[in-house]
Protein backbone atom coordinates (compact mmCIF):
# COMPACT_ATOMS: atom_id res chain seq x y z
CA UNK A 1 0.00 0.00 0.00
CA UNK A 2 1.55 3.59 -1.20
CA UNK A 3 1.73 6.10 1.51
CA UNK A 4 -0.98 8.05 -0.34
CA UNK A 5 -4.01 5.20 -0.58
CA UNK A 6 -2.76 4.63 3.01
CA UNK A 7 -3.68 8.47 4.13
CA UNK A 8 -7.02 7.86 2.14
CA UNK A 9 -8.31 4.44 3.76
CA UNK A 10 -7.21 6.69 7.28
CA UNK A 11 -9.31 9.29 6.01
CA UNK A 12 -12.02 7.22 4.83
CA UNK A 13 -12.25 4.99 8.28
CA UNK A 14 -12.14 8.13 10.32
CA UNK A 15 -15.12 9.99 7.89
CA UNK A 16 -17.18 6.48 8.20
CA UNK A 17 -16.56 5.93 11.80
CA UNK A 18 -19.78 7.80 13.46
CA UNK A 19 -21.99 5.21 10.36
CA UNK A 20 -20.04 2.38 11.38
CA UNK A 21 -21.08 2.98 15.20
CA UNK A 22 -24.33 3.35 14.51
CA UNK A 23 -24.40 -0.05 12.34
CA UNK A 24 -23.07 -1.99 15.16
CA UNK A 25 -25.76 -0.92 17.75
CA UNK A 26 -28.74 -2.48 18.16
CA UNK A 27 -32.71 -1.37 17.03
CA UNK A 28 -32.89 -0.64 21.17
CA UNK A 29 -29.76 1.35 21.33
CA UNK A 30 -30.48 3.40 17.58
CA UNK A 31 -33.66 4.20 19.32
CA UNK A 32 -32.73 5.33 22.61
CA UNK A 33 -29.75 7.61 21.44
CA UNK A 34 -32.26 9.26 19.47
CA UNK A 35 -34.68 9.71 22.69
CA UNK A 36 -31.61 11.26 24.61
CA UNK A 37 -31.09 13.56 21.76
CA UNK A 38 -34.55 15.15 21.89
CA UNK A 39 -33.39 15.26 25.63
CA UNK A 40 -30.23 16.74 25.17
CA UNK A 41 -31.25 19.37 22.75
CA UNK A 42 -33.40 20.73 25.72
CA UNK A 43 -30.70 20.65 28.07
CA UNK A 44 -27.43 19.83 27.52
CA UNK A 45 -24.72 17.68 29.70
CA UNK A 46 -23.55 19.46 33.21
CA UNK A 47 -19.98 21.13 32.01
CA UNK A 48 -17.84 19.00 34.72
CA UNK A 49 -16.35 15.47 33.62
CA UNK A 50 -15.20 14.19 37.58
CA UNK A 51 -19.25 14.98 38.28
CA UNK A 52 -20.15 12.71 35.40
CA UNK A 53 -17.37 10.22 35.52
CA UNK A 54 -18.40 9.96 39.18
CA UNK A 55 -22.61 9.44 37.94
CA UNK A 56 -21.21 6.56 35.55
CA UNK A 57 -19.48 5.20 38.18
CA UNK A 58 -22.20 5.22 40.60
CA UNK A 59 -24.41 4.04 37.31
CA UNK A 60 -22.46 1.04 36.61
CA UNK A 61 -22.16 -0.34 39.87
CA UNK A 62 -25.94 -0.52 40.22
CA UNK A 63 -26.19 -1.79 36.45
CA UNK A 64 -23.66 -4.36 37.03
CA UNK A 65 -26.14 -6.16 39.89
CA UNK A 66 -29.40 -5.74 37.36
CA UNK A 67 -27.32 -8.57 35.02
CA UNK A 68 -28.30 -6.59 31.69
CA UNK A 69 -25.08 -6.49 29.58
CA UNK A 70 -25.44 -3.23 27.81
CA UNK A 71 -23.69 -0.25 27.20
CA UNK A 72 -24.03 1.87 29.67
CA UNK A 73 -24.36 6.05 29.46
CA UNK A 74 -24.72 7.91 32.53
CA UNK A 75 -25.19 12.12 32.45
CA UNK A 76 -26.35 14.93 34.44
CA UNK A 77 -27.91 17.57 32.33
CA UNK A 78 -28.45 21.23 32.94
CA UNK A 79 -31.62 21.68 34.31
CA UNK A 80 -33.93 23.11 37.66
CA UNK A 81 -36.33 20.54 36.62
CA UNK A 82 -36.32 17.21 39.22
CA UNK A 83 -36.59 14.44 36.81
CA UNK A 84 -34.63 11.74 35.49
CA UNK A 85 -34.72 9.76 32.28
CA UNK A 86 -34.00 5.93 30.97
CA UNK A 87 -33.98 5.56 27.29
CA UNK A 88 -33.80 2.25 25.78
CA UNK A 89 -30.61 0.98 25.20
CA UNK A 90 -28.58 1.73 28.17
CA UNK A 91 -28.67 6.45 28.20
CA UNK A 92 -29.77 7.51 31.60
CA UNK A 93 -29.78 11.20 32.54
CA UNK A 94 -30.52 13.05 35.70
CA UNK A 95 -30.92 16.81 36.28
CA UNK A 96 -28.58 18.73 37.84
CA UNK A 97 -31.59 19.70 39.95
CA UNK A 98 -32.71 16.49 41.26
CA UNK A 99 -28.46 15.98 41.94
CA UNK A 100 -28.83 18.62 43.85
CA UNK A 101 -31.78 17.40 46.15
CA UNK A 102 -30.12 13.67 46.74
CA UNK A 103 -28.16 13.98 49.96
CA UNK A 104 -26.04 10.89 49.53
CA UNK A 105 -24.29 8.45 47.11
CA UNK A 106 -27.26 6.02 48.53
CA UNK A 107 -29.56 8.44 47.08
CA UNK A 108 -27.73 8.72 43.52
CA UNK A 109 -27.56 5.06 43.50
CA UNK A 110 -31.56 4.43 44.12
CA UNK A 111 -31.87 6.88 41.28
CA UNK A 112 -29.75 5.90 38.98
CA UNK A 113 -31.35 2.05 39.64
CA UNK A 114 -34.93 3.06 39.23
CA UNK A 115 -33.64 4.08 36.00
CA UNK A 116 -31.78 1.06 34.87
CA UNK A 117 -34.42 -0.98 35.66
CA UNK A 118 -36.89 0.92 33.00
CA UNK A 119 -34.27 -0.06 30.36
CA UNK A 120 -33.99 -3.62 31.83
CA UNK A 121 -37.51 -4.01 31.40
CA UNK A 122 -37.78 -2.02 28.09
CA UNK A 123 -40.36 0.34 29.05
CA UNK A 124 -40.04 2.89 27.34
CA UNK A 125 -39.13 0.23 24.41
CA UNK A 126 -42.09 -1.50 24.48
CA UNK A 127 -44.39 1.80 23.77
CA UNK A 128 -41.72 3.01 21.12
CA UNK A 129 -42.46 -0.57 19.35
CA UNK A 130 -46.32 -0.35 19.92
CA UNK A 131 -46.25 2.95 17.96
CA UNK A 132 -44.44 1.36 14.93
CA UNK A 133 -40.92 3.55 15.18
CA UNK A 134 -38.92 1.30 15.88
CA UNK A 135 -38.96 -0.27 12.58
CA UNK A 136 -38.36 3.26 11.22
CA UNK A 137 -35.44 3.51 13.68
CA UNK A 138 -33.67 0.33 12.51
CA UNK A 139 -34.13 1.46 9.04
CA UNK A 140 -33.35 4.47 8.89
CA UNK A 141 -31.13 5.71 11.84
CA UNK A 142 -28.32 3.76 9.89
CA UNK A 143 -28.42 6.39 7.68
CA UNK A 144 -26.95 9.56 8.74
CA UNK A 145 -27.94 11.68 6.03
CA UNK A 146 -31.90 11.25 6.43
CA UNK A 147 -32.19 14.00 8.97
CA UNK A 148 -36.02 14.15 8.68
CA UNK A 149 -37.21 10.86 10.02
CA UNK A 150 -34.11 10.96 12.64
CA UNK A 151 -35.90 14.10 14.18
CA UNK A 152 -39.86 12.70 13.43
CA UNK A 153 -38.34 9.48 15.66
CA UNK A 154 -37.18 12.10 18.38
CA UNK A 155 -39.73 14.27 18.62
CA UNK A 156 -41.99 11.30 18.87
CA UNK A 157 -39.47 10.08 22.03
CA UNK A 158 -39.85 13.61 23.70
CA UNK A 159 -44.11 12.38 23.44
CA UNK A 160 -43.50 9.69 25.52
CA UNK A 161 -41.49 11.17 28.47
CA UNK A 162 -43.75 14.12 28.18
CA UNK A 163 -46.46 11.81 28.76
CA UNK A 164 -44.86 9.11 30.80
CA UNK A 165 -45.55 5.84 31.58
CA UNK A 166 -48.37 3.28 33.18
CA UNK A 167 -48.27 3.81 36.78
CA UNK A 168 -47.43 -0.23 36.97
CA UNK A 169 -44.29 0.63 35.05
CA UNK A 170 -42.65 2.96 37.82
CA UNK A 171 -43.90 1.04 40.66
CA UNK A 172 -41.89 -2.16 39.17
CA UNK A 173 -38.83 -0.23 38.40
CA UNK A 174 -38.99 1.37 41.97
CA UNK A 175 -39.04 -2.29 43.18
CA UNK A 176 -36.49 -3.62 40.84
CA UNK A 177 -34.27 -0.49 41.48
CA UNK A 178 -34.04 -1.11 45.21
CA UNK A 179 -33.84 -4.92 44.79
CA UNK A 180 -30.61 -3.62 42.49
CA UNK A 181 -29.26 -1.32 44.63
CA UNK A 182 -29.51 -3.33 47.68
CA UNK A 183 -27.47 -6.28 45.58
CA UNK A 184 -24.65 -3.46 44.71
CA UNK A 185 -24.27 -2.76 48.55
CA UNK A 186 -26.15 0.45 48.73
CA UNK A 187 -28.80 1.06 51.85
CA UNK A 188 -31.91 0.51 50.34
CA UNK A 189 -33.83 2.85 53.31
CA UNK A 190 -31.96 5.80 50.76
CA UNK A 191 -35.11 5.13 48.40
CA UNK A 192 -37.49 6.17 50.85
CA UNK A 193 -35.32 8.79 51.94
CA UNK A 194 -35.72 10.04 48.34
CA UNK A 195 -39.05 9.90 48.28
CA UNK A 196 -39.97 11.43 51.26
CA UNK A 197 -37.60 14.48 49.89
CA UNK A 198 -39.36 14.70 46.42
CA UNK A 199 -43.37 14.31 48.33
CA UNK A 200 -42.20 18.08 49.79
CA UNK A 201 -42.48 19.30 46.40
CA UNK A 202 -46.25 17.95 45.49
CA UNK A 203 -47.66 21.00 44.22
CA UNK A 204 -45.58 23.83 45.16
CA UNK A 205 -43.04 24.24 43.30
CA UNK A 206 -42.62 24.22 38.65
CA UNK A 207 -39.73 22.01 38.90
CA UNK A 208 -41.34 18.62 39.68
CA UNK A 209 -44.88 19.75 37.14
CA UNK A 210 -43.54 16.99 34.73
CA UNK A 211 -41.99 14.50 36.86
CA UNK A 212 -45.41 14.93 39.21
CA UNK A 213 -47.38 14.75 35.52
CA UNK A 214 -45.62 11.30 34.71
CA UNK A 215 -45.22 9.40 37.91
CA UNK A 216 -47.43 7.71 40.30
CA UNK A 217 -47.00 10.47 43.73
CA UNK A 218 -43.73 10.05 45.99
CA UNK A 219 -46.21 8.54 48.50
CA UNK A 220 -48.03 6.34 46.57
CA UNK A 221 -44.20 5.41 45.69
CA UNK A 222 -42.78 5.20 49.25
CA UNK A 223 -46.39 3.22 49.83
CA UNK A 224 -45.91 0.37 47.45
CA UNK A 225 -41.88 -0.33 48.51
CA UNK A 226 -43.16 -0.83 52.24
CA UNK A 227 -45.91 -2.98 50.87
CA UNK A 228 -42.96 -4.84 49.27
CA UNK A 229 -41.09 -6.02 52.06
CA UNK A 230 -38.67 -3.05 51.53
CA UNK A 231 -37.77 -2.84 55.12
CA UNK A 232 -37.09 -7.39 55.27
CA UNK A 233 -33.75 -6.29 53.16
CA UNK A 234 -30.38 -6.06 54.87
CA UNK A 235 -29.33 -3.12 56.05
CA UNK A 236 -26.02 -2.13 57.55
CA UNK A 237 -26.51 0.13 60.79
CA UNK A 238 -23.30 1.17 60.58
CA UNK A 239 -22.11 4.81 60.45
CA UNK A 240 -21.68 5.69 56.18
CA UNK A 241 -18.51 5.33 54.88
CA UNK A 242 -16.67 9.02 55.39
CA UNK A 243 -14.88 8.34 51.64
CA UNK A 244 -18.32 7.73 50.25
CA UNK A 245 -19.60 10.86 51.85
CA UNK A 246 -16.49 12.95 51.31
CA UNK A 247 -16.55 11.80 47.45
CA UNK A 248 -20.44 12.41 47.53
CA UNK A 249 -19.86 16.01 48.70
CA UNK A 250 -17.35 16.64 46.06
CA UNK A 251 -19.52 15.58 43.36
CA UNK A 252 -22.66 17.64 44.87
CA UNK A 253 -20.28 21.05 44.83
CA UNK A 254 -19.67 20.48 41.13
CA UNK A 255 -22.89 20.49 39.92
CA UNK B 1 -64.49 50.02 56.35
CA UNK B 2 -64.69 48.99 59.96
CA UNK B 3 -63.55 45.65 60.57
CA UNK B 4 -65.04 43.54 63.68
CA UNK B 5 -61.61 42.46 65.54
CA UNK B 6 -63.55 40.12 67.75
CA UNK B 7 -65.17 38.55 64.71
CA UNK B 8 -61.86 38.35 63.35
CA UNK B 9 -59.96 36.92 66.30
CA UNK B 10 -62.93 34.44 66.15
CA UNK B 11 -62.02 33.60 62.72
CA UNK B 12 -58.76 33.43 63.35
CA UNK B 13 -58.93 30.81 65.92
CA UNK B 14 -61.35 28.67 64.18
CA UNK B 15 -59.09 28.58 60.91
CA UNK B 16 -55.98 27.41 63.62
CA UNK B 17 -58.22 24.71 64.78
CA UNK B 18 -59.00 23.32 61.37
CA UNK B 19 -56.04 23.31 60.55
CA UNK B 20 -54.65 21.24 63.60
CA UNK B 21 -57.49 19.18 62.60
CA UNK B 22 -56.38 18.55 59.46
CA UNK B 23 -52.77 18.02 60.01
CA UNK B 24 -54.00 15.47 63.08
CA UNK B 25 -56.46 13.50 60.78
CA UNK B 26 -54.12 13.31 57.86
CA UNK B 27 -51.13 12.00 59.18
CA UNK B 28 -53.36 9.21 61.10
CA UNK B 29 -51.83 5.32 60.46
CA UNK B 30 -53.04 2.42 60.85
CA UNK B 31 -51.91 -0.36 62.81
CA UNK B 32 -51.93 -3.43 60.17
CA UNK B 33 -51.44 -6.02 62.88
CA UNK B 34 -51.02 -6.34 66.92
CA UNK B 35 -48.05 -5.12 67.95
CA UNK B 36 -45.66 -3.95 70.50
CA UNK B 37 -43.92 -0.87 70.72
CA UNK B 38 -40.50 -0.74 71.48
CA UNK B 39 -38.33 1.65 72.86
CA UNK B 40 -35.87 2.61 70.47
CA UNK B 41 -35.17 1.38 66.65
CA UNK B 42 -34.60 -2.30 67.08
CA UNK B 43 -34.31 -1.50 71.12
CA UNK B 44 -36.47 -3.62 73.77
CA UNK B 45 -40.01 -3.75 73.81
CA UNK B 46 -42.32 -1.63 75.93
CA UNK B 47 -45.47 -2.00 77.72
CA UNK B 48 -47.65 -0.49 74.82
CA UNK B 49 -49.34 -2.94 72.91
CA UNK B 50 -51.60 -2.20 69.84
CA UNK B 51 -54.20 -3.80 68.46
CA UNK B 52 -54.65 -4.34 64.54
CA UNK B 53 -56.30 -1.34 63.08
CA UNK B 54 -55.22 1.05 66.09
CA UNK B 55 -55.01 4.58 64.34
CA UNK B 56 -51.54 5.88 65.02
CA UNK B 57 -49.48 8.95 64.42
CA UNK B 58 -46.33 8.46 62.74
CA UNK B 59 -43.65 11.22 64.23
CA UNK B 60 -40.57 10.48 62.87
CA UNK B 61 -38.27 7.98 60.22
CA UNK B 62 -35.09 6.51 60.89
CA UNK B 63 -34.38 4.04 58.08
CA UNK B 64 -37.01 1.12 58.46
CA UNK B 65 -38.34 2.29 61.89
CA UNK B 66 -40.95 4.93 62.62
CA UNK B 67 -41.60 6.45 65.81
CA UNK B 68 -45.64 6.27 66.62
CA UNK B 69 -47.70 8.11 68.90
CA UNK B 70 -50.53 6.29 70.21
CA UNK B 71 -53.23 7.08 73.29
CA UNK B 72 -50.35 10.00 74.15
CA UNK B 73 -47.82 6.98 74.16
CA UNK B 74 -44.58 6.93 71.75
CA UNK B 75 -42.73 4.08 70.74
CA UNK B 76 -40.70 2.79 67.61
CA UNK B 77 -42.18 0.01 65.30
CA UNK B 78 -40.90 -1.40 61.50
CA UNK B 79 -42.55 0.84 59.05
CA UNK B 80 -44.47 -2.26 57.23
CA UNK B 81 -46.35 -2.58 60.27
CA UNK B 82 -48.08 0.25 59.48
CA UNK B 83 -50.35 1.17 56.77
CA UNK B 84 -49.06 3.95 54.66
CA UNK B 85 -52.26 3.58 52.46
CA UNK B 86 -54.79 4.63 54.80
CA UNK B 87 -52.71 7.99 55.71
CA UNK B 88 -53.82 10.57 52.98
CA UNK B 89 -50.31 12.86 54.30
CA UNK B 90 -48.66 10.00 53.52
CA UNK B 91 -44.87 9.64 54.39
CA UNK B 92 -44.33 13.76 53.96
CA UNK B 93 -46.36 13.86 57.18
CA UNK B 94 -43.48 12.06 58.77
CA UNK B 95 -40.29 13.36 59.82
CA UNK B 96 -37.30 12.09 58.74
CA UNK B 97 -35.19 14.06 60.90
CA UNK B 98 -33.04 15.13 57.56
CA UNK B 99 -36.12 17.31 55.96
CA UNK B 100 -35.96 20.86 56.15
CA UNK B 101 -38.28 23.51 54.18
CA UNK B 102 -35.43 25.75 53.87
CA UNK B 103 -34.35 23.87 50.20
CA UNK B 104 -38.07 23.84 48.69
CA UNK B 105 -38.11 27.12 47.19
CA UNK B 106 -41.15 28.37 44.77
CA UNK B 107 -40.11 29.59 41.07
CA UNK B 108 -41.25 30.81 39.09
CA UNK B 109 -40.51 28.49 35.89
CA UNK B 110 -37.95 25.68 35.36
CA UNK B 111 -35.30 25.81 33.08
CA UNK B 112 -35.34 23.02 30.87
CA UNK B 113 -36.93 19.62 30.38
CA UNK B 114 -40.36 20.77 31.05
CA UNK B 115 -43.22 18.97 28.32
CA UNK B 116 -43.36 21.91 26.11
CA UNK B 117 -39.44 21.48 25.85
CA UNK B 118 -39.20 18.16 25.04
CA UNK B 119 -42.06 18.01 22.60
CA UNK B 120 -40.53 21.95 20.89
CA UNK B 121 -36.78 20.97 21.09
CA UNK B 122 -34.75 19.74 18.62
CA UNK B 123 -32.67 17.06 18.72
CA UNK B 124 -28.96 17.16 19.25
CA UNK B 125 -26.79 14.31 18.24
CA UNK B 126 -23.41 16.17 19.28
CA UNK B 127 -24.09 16.04 22.76
CA UNK B 128 -25.32 12.77 22.75
CA UNK B 129 -21.69 11.85 21.36
CA UNK B 130 -20.33 13.50 24.56
CA UNK B 131 -22.56 11.32 26.38
CA UNK B 132 -20.99 8.38 25.04
CA UNK B 133 -17.63 9.44 25.64
CA UNK B 134 -18.60 9.63 28.72
CA UNK B 135 -18.81 5.97 29.82
CA UNK B 136 -16.76 4.57 32.59
CA UNK B 137 -14.02 2.29 32.73
CA UNK B 138 -15.35 -0.51 34.22
CA UNK B 139 -12.08 -1.98 35.26
CA UNK B 140 -11.61 1.25 37.66
CA UNK B 141 -15.07 0.13 38.68
CA UNK B 142 -13.70 -2.56 42.03
CA UNK B 143 -11.36 0.32 42.96
CA UNK B 144 -14.12 2.64 43.06
CA UNK B 145 -16.66 0.68 45.16
CA UNK B 146 -14.02 -0.43 47.51
CA UNK B 147 -12.60 2.98 48.32
CA UNK B 148 -16.67 3.85 49.62
CA UNK B 149 -16.76 0.75 51.22
CA UNK B 150 -19.73 -0.68 49.08
CA UNK B 151 -19.33 -4.10 49.40
CA UNK B 152 -22.24 -6.41 47.51
CA UNK B 153 -25.39 -7.33 49.25
CA UNK B 154 -26.10 -10.46 48.22
CA UNK B 155 -27.84 -12.22 45.39
CA UNK B 156 -30.96 -12.91 46.55
CA UNK B 157 -32.16 -9.81 47.40
CA UNK B 158 -35.50 -9.50 46.12
CA UNK B 159 -38.94 -7.58 47.37
CA UNK B 160 -42.35 -9.40 46.74
CA UNK B 161 -44.30 -7.34 43.61
CA UNK B 162 -47.10 -6.25 46.22
CA UNK B 163 -49.94 -4.03 45.36
CA UNK B 164 -50.00 -1.39 44.33
CA UNK B 165 -46.76 -2.87 42.06
CA UNK B 166 -48.31 -5.45 40.12
CA UNK B 167 -45.38 -5.01 37.52
CA UNK B 168 -47.37 -7.07 35.08
CA UNK B 169 -48.06 -4.66 32.48
CA UNK B 170 -46.31 -3.33 30.12
CA UNK B 171 -43.11 -4.50 32.01
CA UNK B 172 -43.91 -8.61 32.21
CA UNK B 173 -43.78 -8.42 28.44
CA UNK B 174 -39.92 -8.63 28.61
CA UNK B 175 -37.30 -9.13 25.18
CA UNK B 176 -33.57 -9.34 25.56
CA UNK B 177 -31.75 -6.80 23.59
CA UNK B 178 -30.72 -8.23 20.75
CA UNK B 179 -26.75 -7.83 20.84
CA UNK B 180 -25.15 -7.58 24.29
CA UNK B 181 -22.73 -4.92 24.60
CA UNK B 182 -20.28 -2.86 27.42
CA UNK B 183 -17.65 -5.73 28.05
CA UNK B 184 -16.69 -6.46 31.73
CA UNK B 185 -12.88 -6.23 32.55
CA UNK B 186 -10.96 -6.61 35.87
CA UNK B 187 -8.64 -4.68 37.30
CA UNK B 188 -7.33 -1.63 39.24
CA UNK B 189 -8.62 1.60 38.26
CA UNK B 190 -8.25 5.05 39.25
CA UNK B 191 -7.10 6.31 42.94
CA UNK B 192 -11.09 7.60 44.24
Amino acid sequence: MTGKSGALLFTLLIALAPCAVLAQQTDEEKVGRSAAAQLLGAAKLVDSPAAQKYVNAVGYSVAQSSGANYKWHFGIVASDSINAFAMPGGYILLTSGLAKLLESEDDLAYVLAHEVAHVTRHHHYQVIQRQGLAEQASKNLQAVSKDDEMAKLSLASGQIYARGLDKTAEFESDRLGVEFMAKAGYDPAAALGVLDRLQQFKGQDPRTELLFSTHPSPSERFAALVDSGIDKLPRREAKPDANREKRFKVFHDAI
Amino acid sequence: MQVDRALLGRLRSCLAAAILLCAAVCSAQVVREDLILLDKPDGKPMDIKLKGGTPVKALKRQGFWVELEAGGKNGWAKISTINYSTGSGGPSAIDTGRLGTGNIVSTSAARGLSAKDLLQGKANFDEVEKLEKLSFDLAALPAFRTAGGVQPGGANIALSAAKPASAGKPGAETQKPSQPAGEKKKGEGDDW
